[in-house]
């Protein structure tokens, strides 16, 4: 599996390979159960440090996106998230906090932030990729 | 740091040439099983401080532990578990690349063949051809294969990407991450190639004048140096310099750019105290970081 790793962008190494996980996952390229490179492979391939791939793979488990069978390797989490609501709903107010600040650094309306939020969804639900993620 | 946890330790290493100074209080902690990239302007001390390691070189003053033994009085048995890359490779001009790698292998208690063998094969050293008529690119090769040859604890890098084109780059980056999968392998590393130092580090240290001046963890270096560009609608802070974290403020117009160290969420949250003040948080390169680090030490 093929990740694109930019040093220089200014961003540790990590972060980016967890970025495009997560959004294969929520893309659905990547489908639950679905077992990911291991550590090693992974690294030589990227060319990056082994330590690199390790802590994305554990930032993503403790999010619930992956989880790590032990002498079996990394697989997407199924719908069975072993995230908690607490630790999901969390997560969530701190991605619309920085979707915030974006909208208040241009100068957006309440109404135009609600109005964009509920076009996207009725997009994502009309293309049949509605984000309820029981309806998977 | 324990001890046992640090597969080079230095303490105020100085070292001088004809009376010039060439190191002034080196200070390294190399943890075990790290890759750690030493980055500096030529001239630096890099290569100094590597021969002193393997005690190619004696220091002025100062302690080294390699691999939990002396600098100077274990040396002998240091070499032994250290795999070197030299920065300019000599060989014997009229020896072939075979000859010169079976003369190594006689020279180490260990040596992995099968390993060796491999990387020829993937580099496309030439077996019968004289270490003369290498290219610069193939010398830098063959220094990288003959290094980790005895199947070293401690690898000692000096700019091994030198005179490689973006092809043999990527697989020396490979062969380095394969390198690392060793149990508890360290990695010391000096080179210019900062974006190959960004994919494979742990660790970096900035070396500027015989000095070490900043040693940290990649990723908290990335996340943690950033420039925050505001504009005030009203009068702007005047303290901005005192701010924690803040190593300098420069003035563009009617905007600044703040360099901020480790404190970005503390200074955008004393600009956010400002009525109508915009700001940008920007992310840096270990380039620009490098650059702005090693340029003031230059001053």
């Amino acid at each position: 599996m093929w990740f694109r790793v930019e040093p220089g962008r200014g961003v540790p190494i990590y972060v980016q390979v967890k970025e495009q996980i997560r959004r294969s996952v929520a893309s659905g390229i990547l489908a639950p159960g679905e077992q990911l490179p291991s550590v090693r492979d992974l690294a030589v391939q990227l060319a990056i440090n082994p330590n690199t791939i390790s802590k994305a793979y554990q930032e993503l488990e403790h999010e619930g996106v992956v989880c790590t069978l032990r002498g079996r390797g990394t697989f997407v989490s199924d719908k069975a998230s072993t995230i908690s609501d607490r630790d999901r709903l969390q997560r969530l107010d701190e991605a619309v906090d920085r979707f915030l600040v974006e909208a208040y650094h241009l100068r957006c309306t309440s109404g135009e932030v609600l109005d964009s939020v509920k076009k996207k969804l009725r997009e994502k639900e009309q293309k049949g990729e509605g984000i309820d993620y029981a309806g998977k | 740091m324990q001890e046992s946890d640090l597969a080079v330790r230095t303490n105020g290493i100085t070292k001088s040439f004809r009376g010039r100074p060439a190191l002034n209080g080196v200070n390294l902690e190399v943890p075990r099983g790290s890759v750690f990239a030493l980055l500096g302007p030529n001239g630096a001390g890099k290569t100094t401080t590597i021969r002193i390691l393997l005690n190619l070189l004696w220091p002025t003053s100062g302690k080294i532990e390699v691999l939990g033994l002396d600098g100077v009085a274990e040396s002998l048995e240091i070499r032994r578990k250290v795999g070197y890359q030299a920065e300019i490779q000599q060989f014997y001009n009229r020896a072939v690349v075979e000859e010169v790698i079976n003369l190594c292998r006689s020279l180490y208690p260990r040596w992995n063949s099968d390993r060796v063998k491999r990387y020829c094969d993937i580099f496309e050293l030439p077996a019968r051809v004289r270490t003369a008529e290498l290219s610069k690119g193939k010398l830098t090769l063959l220094g990288l294969v003959l290094a980790v040859g005895p199947d070293p604890e401690l690898l000692l890098l000096d700019e091994p990407f030198s005179g490689l084109d973006p092809l043999r780059r990527r697989q020396v980056l490979q062969l380095l991450v394969e390198e690392m999968a060793g149990e508890g392998r360290t990695i010391l590393v000096s080179s210019h190639q900062l974006q190959d130092m960004e994919r494979i580090a742990d660790r970096v240290a900035f070396m500027v004048r015989g000095r070490i001046i900043l040693a940290q963890a990649v990723d908290d270096l990335l996340g943690g140096e950033k420039k925050v560009r505001v504009s005030f609608a009203g009068p702007p802070a005047e303290d901005m310099e005192r701010w924690p974290g803040v190593r300098s403020v420069v003035r563009e117009g009617s905007r600044f750019l703040i360099t901020v160290s480790g404190h970005v969420d503390e200074v955008t949250g004393k600009l956010k105290k400002y009525d109508g003040a915009a700001y940008e948080v920007l992310d840096q390169s270990l380039e620009d970081i490098f650059v702005d680090y090693a340029g003031e030490g230059l001053k």
